[in-house]
């Protein structure tokens, strides 16, 4: 591999320095790199010291992440630190630059082949490794500040083809290289565009794919006609803690549905009025109004939100969200509140009254009941008396009736002589078996206040369960997911549910046996979250800042005191080791001069044999002035350690002016 | 040519020369090569197929030059003895006496040494690196001018112990003959048709002839930025993929000493980057041990002296 153009990294930095707007600090980078193209001193670094200087950089990369990890939020700014790479590599490219051996061995790019460096396998020297992989990093370092701007990509096709025309093949003429390079932007202009359309593309189908739609919130499926044991998980979902010894809120809803569907296998309940309202925060910018009522109690809940979206259970009539870092809060008419753009640990305080006004009033949608269910509602109904009734009556009928009559049980069964569908689930389930999970009461009871003309909803969310004696919070598990009733009486929508209170007990039975592992599991992710989230971040901050100048005084050390390893070689010193004698000679201008003419000296190719590889060039027509007596002297002036008489000198001085002459007068005249 | 009056040091090698062109033809690179190892004090290998001139070239040599010359054909059953000496019992004077083996000499041609057991081999390179023998415990210098021309046929025939590269290192140079041009081979057949050339040889340089070369080998200024350049070459074959052992330090001491031996043979009172560059193969290539995987795909010791000289930018 070629050594890079000069210039060409320095420029690169630069760049790097406009786009992150870190001008002057790039500038004198790019002087740092650049500068040695044009000096002859050098440091004599060891193999070691290289190495040194990899873990230091090393070492910063670690500390910008854990700084990151620390002061952001992964999920929005993982890679923050980004722009700062260029930063962060600056030391190990600057010693790259000035160490005296040209050549970095691979062996210092890992922690666990320093040791075994001495291995001829893992030696390889890669000097110029460096020099280009800085340049992608300026790149890929620019590339994350920079927002849609044109001026990015053209940098890239800019320096990218600087760079290429050094390393271009030979063989080809340039205006091939040329066509083909413009083909090849081209087409990287495009994929750019294109990919940037594909991830936007992939971001809405990925988001329908993975929030099912919506659904959580516009309709609900239930179980309610399928058969087989309903499994639900022991994961804690909801952590829920109220001031002192204040009651906890008995349920916490995340949606109401109005419309009850029986059409599909499964019944569905369906909601209307589903439009999300954006809330504006309020004195405080975490503090959110919902609904302008007076709260009666609070309560103050911990969720995982996953990619900073989703519902947030609240128990009924919420009135203000306290304590909520977010950037967007929404409500709709079913008394959901949704959330946008938070923490990946969302806590607030709710403070609630216990009744909603956030619900839409009720009209004749809530009243309405499926023509399927109606003769067993009406059975039901006329068996408990309920026309007629005062709303408060036919509740405590229900709860009654509900309460005695019937038993918890999650193992699901259809009527056996339901095979054609004569009966409806819910049916059955009121007339026959008086046996079911929460849904099914919770259908039951709202469409039994409707036949009663009392407006309903059925509703969903975590039933809170009692708080263990020693705990600090209420736990509410996956299994704690809930169906009710919400009853609109005396102008308000309440709760009511008459599932037999026996089922947080009995699910609590079946509870896994390793559930108490999976409950610390979950705390300590718990604590880590909340100490990341809400935890003294400005604290944590600055002891990370006064910590971290030791790593850093402890490396420099180790790396330039300790060991006492480098040297400074100066100019005068370098010279007595390595003189270059006759650097002056003539001879370099015809150098120059075969060089611009097409005719260069390769690398390891020596005076004498260029010369007899120009022969060939002359034999098929060039014309070349003789040269071996010049070639003889210029090797006298340089190799011969007694040096020449200063006769020769002038005499070396002469023969190659007049060389100079005829050559430029044997080009224009071919 | 006799040898009443001596001869320059750049005389000594033309006449030597001359007298072993008549012989060998067309070996001119061959030639000049020998005579820079023998001027610069090391010994030489001569590897090639058999029949391609290897002894005729050494005993040519020889013959020029008006010193003690002996060869030892190397065979598997060859002992220590055969080469060194033997102490021998005098029943006259009941004592025993040296008996001096071919190694006492001033030019010795050691035939086909691949072809002697290890032990053998290395009771030769003993004394190629020593100058002397120890015999019973006693040290017995060799002459002052002594010079060992070795040949082999390649490594990979059969009934051959190959030399390892510590023994590898003791010779200055190594190379070939190589089969010589179709007009060539036609002088030589006419040559030999009636007598062989060899024997029509008269000596043209004296001991101290040769002698007086070696110093003068060793007056040749070098400036120092091509001795770096010397250590930059033998070093980068250290470090070349495909090399599983570099070259030593004395390999590149042996390139500066032939280069200066070549600058002589140019008439130059200096070394050149030519000279340096043109004995770097044949003094280096033997010494490398090439890994056998990259053997396998190719990899010649030469390749990579060749590639290193290549890589390496050359003073100019």
């Amino acid at each position: 591999m070629v050594k890079m153009p000069p210039l060409l990294l320095g420029l690169t930095l630069l760049f790097w320095g406009w786009e992150v707007e870190l001008l002057p600090l790039s500038a004198v980078g790019a002087v740092i790199l650049e500068l040695p193209q044009f000096i002859r001193w050098r440091w004599d670094f060891s193999e070691t010291d290289m190495n040194r200087f990899w873990d230091l950089c090393y070492v910063l990369f670690l500390g910008a992440i854990a700084y990151n990890f620390v002061t952001t939020d992964l999920t929005y700014a993982t890679f923050k630190f980004m722009p700062w790479l260029p930063l962060i590599f600056f030391p190990f490219v600057a010693a790259a630059a000035y160490n005296a051996e040209d050549r970095v061995r691979l062996s210092t790019f890992s922690l666990f082949l320093h040791r075994k460096s001495r291995d001829a396998a893992s030696a390889k020297p890669v000097g110029w490794f460096v020099p280009y992989c800085y340049f992608a990093i300026c790149f890929i370092a620019a590339s994350t500040v920079n927002a849609r701007d044109p001026r990015f990509y053209a940098a890239v096709v800019l320096f990218g083809a600087w760079l290429l025309w050094t390393i271009r093949s030979r063989v080809a003429s340039v205006w091939v290289w040329a066509v083909m390079l413009i083909v090849v932007s081209v087409a990287g202009s495009g994929g750019q565009v294109g990919l940037t359309e594909l991830q936007a593309w992939i971001e809405t189908a990925a988001t329908r794919l993975l929030t099912g739609s919506d659904e959580e919130f516009t309709q609900t499926r239930t179980a309610i006609g399928s058969m087989g044991e309903l499994k639900l998980s022991n994961r804690i979902v909801l952590r829920v803690e109220t001031n002192g010894n204040n009651p906890a809120p008995a349920h916490l809803r995340k949606a109401s549905f109005i419309f009850y569907d029986t059409s599909g296998r499964k019944a569905t309940w369906l909601a209307a009025g589903t439009q999300f309202v954006q809330q504006q925060p309020g004195t405080e910018p975490t503090t959110w109004v919902v609904a302008e009522q007076q709260p009666s109690s609070a309560a103050t809940i911990s969720m995982p939100l996953s990619r900073g979206m989703g519902i947030l259970p609240v128990p009924n009539g919420p009135c203000v969200l306290e304590g909520l870092v977010a950037g967007v809060v929404e409500v709709n008419r079913c008394g959901s509140v949704r959330v946008r753009e938070g923490l990946p640990l969302v806590r607030y305080t709710v403070k609630y009254r216990g009744v909603s006004t956030l619900d839409a009033q009720p009209n004749e949608r809530d009243l309405s009941v499926p023509a399927a269910e109606v003769p067993a509602l009406a059975q039901i109904a006329s068996e408990l008396g309920l026309a007629g009734q005062p709303p408060g009556e036919v509740m405590r009928r229900l709860a009654v009736f509900f309460h005695g009559k019937f038993t918890y049980r999650t193992h699901l069964k259809t009527a056996a002589d339901d095979f054609f569908g004569q009966t409806t689930a819910l049916s059955h389930f009121l007339l026959r078996d008086r046996a079911g999970h929460c849904e099914f009461f919770a259908t039951a009871t709202t469409l039994l206040l409707r036949q009663a003309g009392i407006p309903a909803r059925y509703a969903t969310g975590y039933a809170v369960p009692p708080k263990a004696a020693s705990a600090r919070e209420h736990l509410v598990r996956r299994r704690h997911a809930h169906a009710w009733v919400l009853v609109y009486v005396d102008g308000a929508w309440r709760d009511f549910d008459t599932t037999p209170a026996a089922w947080g007990g009995m699910e609590d039975a079946e509870a896994s046996v390793f559930q108490s592992l999976g409950d610390l599991i979950s705390s300590l992710q718990y604590r880590i979250a909340f100490w990341r989230y809400y935890g003294d971040r400005a604290a944590i901050i600055n002891a990370l800042l006064w910590l971290i100048p030791f790593p850093v005084i402890w490396f420099s050390w180790r790396l330039f005191w300790k060991k006492g390893r480098i040297r400074l070689k100066d100019r005068k010193q370098r010279k007595e080791t390595s003189p270059r004698a006759g650097a002056d000679s003539e001879f370099y201008l015809i150098e120059k001069h075969l060089t611009k003419a097409g005719l260069p000296r390769r690398e390891g190719e020596s005076l004498r044999e260029w010369l007899r590889r120009l022969e060939t060039s002359r034999r098929a027509g060039v014309r070349i002035p003789p040269l071996e007596e010049i070639v003889a002297l210029h090797y006298a002036y340089r190799f011969d350690p007694l040096g020449i008489t200063s006769q020769q000198r002038r005499e070396l001085k002469s023969r190659a002016e007049s060389w100079l002459k005829e050559a430029a007068e044997a080009v224009v005249a071919p | 040519m006799t040898t009443n009056h001596s001869l320059s040091p750049r005389e000594t090698y033309q006449a030597i020369a001359a007298n072993i062109e008549k012989v060998m033809k067309g070996q001119a690179t061959a030639t000049r090569r020998l005579l820079a190892a023998v001027a610069s004090g090391g010994h030489v290998l001569l590897e090639d197929f058999p029949g391609t001139g290897k002894t005729t070239l050494a005993k040519t040599l020889a013959r020029s030059i008006n010193v003690q010359f002996k060869r030892v054909q190397f065979t598997p059953d060859l002992l220590p003895s055969d080469i060194v000496g033997v102490p021998v019992f005098d029943q006259r004077d009941r004592q025993f006496h040296f008996h001096e083996g071919p190694v006492f000499t001033n030019i010795l041609l050691a035939d086909e040494i691949n072809r002697a057991s290890p032990r053998t081999q290395s009771a030769l390179l003993e004394a190629m690196a020593e100058g002397q023998v120890s015999v019973e415990g006693e040290r017995r210098p060799l002459a002052e001018l002594f010079f060992v021309i070795a040949t082999q046929n390649p490594v990979e025939f059969r009934g051959t112990y190959p030399l390892p590269e510590a023994q590898m290192d003791r010779f200055a140079m190594q190379f070939e003959l190589g089969y010589v041009a179709a007009e060539q081979e036609v002088a030589i057949l006419t040559d030999q048709m009636h007598n062989h050339p060899l024997h029509l040889i008269e000596p043209c340089a004296s001991e101290q002839d040769l002698l007086r070369l070696r110093r003068a080998v060793t007056e040749v200024r070098i400036s120092e930025e091509l001795k770096r350049y010397i250590v930059d070459v033998v070093a980068a074959t250290r470090g070349a993929s495909g090399v599983q052992l570099g070259a030593s330090p004395r390999a590149s001491l042996a390139v500066m000493k032939t280069a200066q031996a070549m600058a002589l043979f140019d008439g130059s009172g200096f070394v050149t980057p030519e000279h340096v560059q043109e004995v770097v193969t044949p003094v280096i290539a033997h010494r490398l041990v090439i890994d056998p995987q990259a053997k396998f795909s190719g990899l010649t010791a030469r390749g990579v002296v060749q590639e290193v000289l290549r890589r390496i930018p050359v003073p100019a």
